[in-house]
């Protein structure tokens, strides 16, 4: 974008903040708060305090709101509250919250980690085509190699804080990768994967992970 | 010589020692408090106090004394509901200022020194509120504005606003921070993400603790009638001045089921908004 954030005056570091959007891998839902208005909350830097106070007494966009739901299988949980949802449901309204934002970059850490494969190719596919619809770049941390392989266009390795590789996806081998889960091999396998999907697959600390990026 | 050493305990030492300290201590204390109780128990008292007590039943009850007593009982929880609005209104500005969740310049790196500055003069505001007791603030304040509801409202709006202000910050900070965070790291203003991230999170504490504050305040306007500040507790002054038993006692059982039912209305409320 064009800014270097370490110098910006702090008015303008947190105009810089409402073009980016960062979801959390546990998506921080306060448990009373309705489906509609958590989801709505990711428009919050786009508009003023009247406007969002106003979609508190009644919500400001249910459409846009039911379609970003609609992308995760989730509209049926407009007007649920969040602590009726599952931890799955739960990171894919962080998710749909991710959709109506309108940031041109958007951060996703761990979008998958609790949804099942089924799911994790639906909601990989929902987040690409928004943020092919709105023209913004999205970058997410996954350990589900295959999934960065098919469906991201640039693969960054990185393994104890270190960049390994920074290849389009079509470039990264499988001689690569060993490489990269040198010790551990098992993660590569996707019969683990399906069976232990989500946090369990994470490799131990130091993280060894492609960070997929797709514009 | 060794049955001797066996069969002394050595712990009775400290222990003598310490009842000891302890009855020099209190000793004066008790001199100095003129704490004197076989008093209560003396011909002379014994008789006043037995025919004020006597006077206790039957309470009065004539339609007019009732009459003055449901204006006074509405009056008092008039006081105490005014003075909580009030004391609201005190404490919301306090709380946000005060409270250090929704600091945008601590998401990177330390808390600004201008917002740092100004969370701790708000803290010490809601220290300096709720140090004098709304007692204190009554008697002063009807010195200046005379007689009556108002001194009591303005009173408990004082005392009660420091006190909820203080609160209200410890259960916003209590709460869990990072809905409120995540929404000011994707560019939110400070009071959106209060009401988007922070609210949801602590609504039920706020609210019950309101309520509980409300049922305080009933019983605390009750004692600031003493001081002149009407309602229930005038009745009570001017009744015990004259020694009128049966309308002590009357006031007294109407203080009781008045609290009682403030009881039931807080726990109900709290149920339902839980």
């Amino acid at each position: 974008m064009g800014q270097r954030p370490w110098t910006l005056s702090r008015r303008s570091l947190h105009a810089l903040r409402a073009r980016l959007f960062l979801a959390p891998q546990t998506p921080p839902l306060p448990p009373r708060q309705r489906v509609v208005t958590a989801v709505l909350a990711g428009r919050l830097s786009q508009q003023g305090l009247a406007a969002s106070l106003r979609s508190l007494f009644y919500p400001s966009d249910i459409p846009a709101a039911r379609n970003a739901l609609a992308h995760f299988d989730l509209a049926d949980k407009l007007f649920e509250r969040v602590d009726r949802l599952s931890s799955g449901e739960r990171q894919r309204v962080g998710l749909a919250r991710a959709l109506v934002s309108g940031a041109e970059l958007l951060l996703i850490d761990e979008p998958l980690s609790a949804l099942d494969p089924a799911r994790a190719g639906q909601a990989i596919a929902s987040l690409r085509t928004a943020a092919r619809e709105s023209g913004a770049t999205l970058i997410t941390t996954l350990h589900q190699v295959e999934v960065a392989r098919a469906s991201f266009e640039r693969i960054v390795g990185l393994r104890a804080g270190r960049v390994m590789f920074d290849l389009p996806a079509a470039k990264v081998s499988d001689a690569m990768l060993r490489e990269l889960y040198a010790d551990h091999e098992d993660e590569l396998t996707p019969d683990r994967q399906g069976a232990t999907p989500g946090i369990g697959a994470s490799p131990p600390v130091p993280a060894r992970m492609p960070v997929a990026t797709f514009r | 010589m060794t049955a001797v050493a066996a069969s002394y305990d050595p712990a009775w030492r400290g222990r003598v020692g310490v009842l000891l300290l302890a009855a020099v201590l209190l000793w004066p204390a008790l001199v100095w408090t003129e704490f004197k109780p076989w008093e209560v128990f003396d011909a002379q008292s014994l008789k006043s106090t037995g025919r004020f007590l006597r006077d206790f039943v039957p309470p009065r009850h004539d339609p007019e004394f009732l009459h003055l007593m449901l204006l006074q009982t509405w009056r008092t929880v008039a006081i105490a509901t005014d003075g909580l609005v009030l004391a609201f209104l005190v404490a919301v500005p306090l709380a946000l200022v005060s409270s250090a969740q929704m600091s945008i310049s601590s998401l990177s790196g330390r808390m600004a020194r201008g917002p740092y500055a100004l969370r701790q003069t708000a803290r010490w505001a809601a220290i300096v509120l709720r140090s004098i007791p709304e007692l204190v603030w009554a008697l002063l304040l009807v010195r200046v504005v005379g007689l009556g509801p108002t001194a009591g409202v303005i009173a408990i709006g004082i005392t009660y606003g420091g006190m909820l202000g203080k609160v209200y910050a410890e259960i916003l900070e209590s709460g869990e921070a990072a809905g409120t965070q995540a929404l000011l790291r994707n560019g939110a203003g400070r009071l959106q993400a209060f009401f988007y991230g922070t609210l949801p999170q602590c609504s039920t504490e706020l609210v019950g603790y309101t309520v509980y504050r409300w049922e305080c305040a009933i019983r605390s306007s009750v004692v600031l009638g003493f001081v002149g500040a009407g309602g229930l507790g005038q009745e009570l002054d001017n009744a015990t001045k004259m020694f009128a038993g049966a309308e002590v006692s009357a006031i007294l059982i109407i203080f009781i089921a008045l609290v009682a039912i403030a009881d039931r209305m807080s726990a109900w409320l709290r149920k339902e908004l839980g």
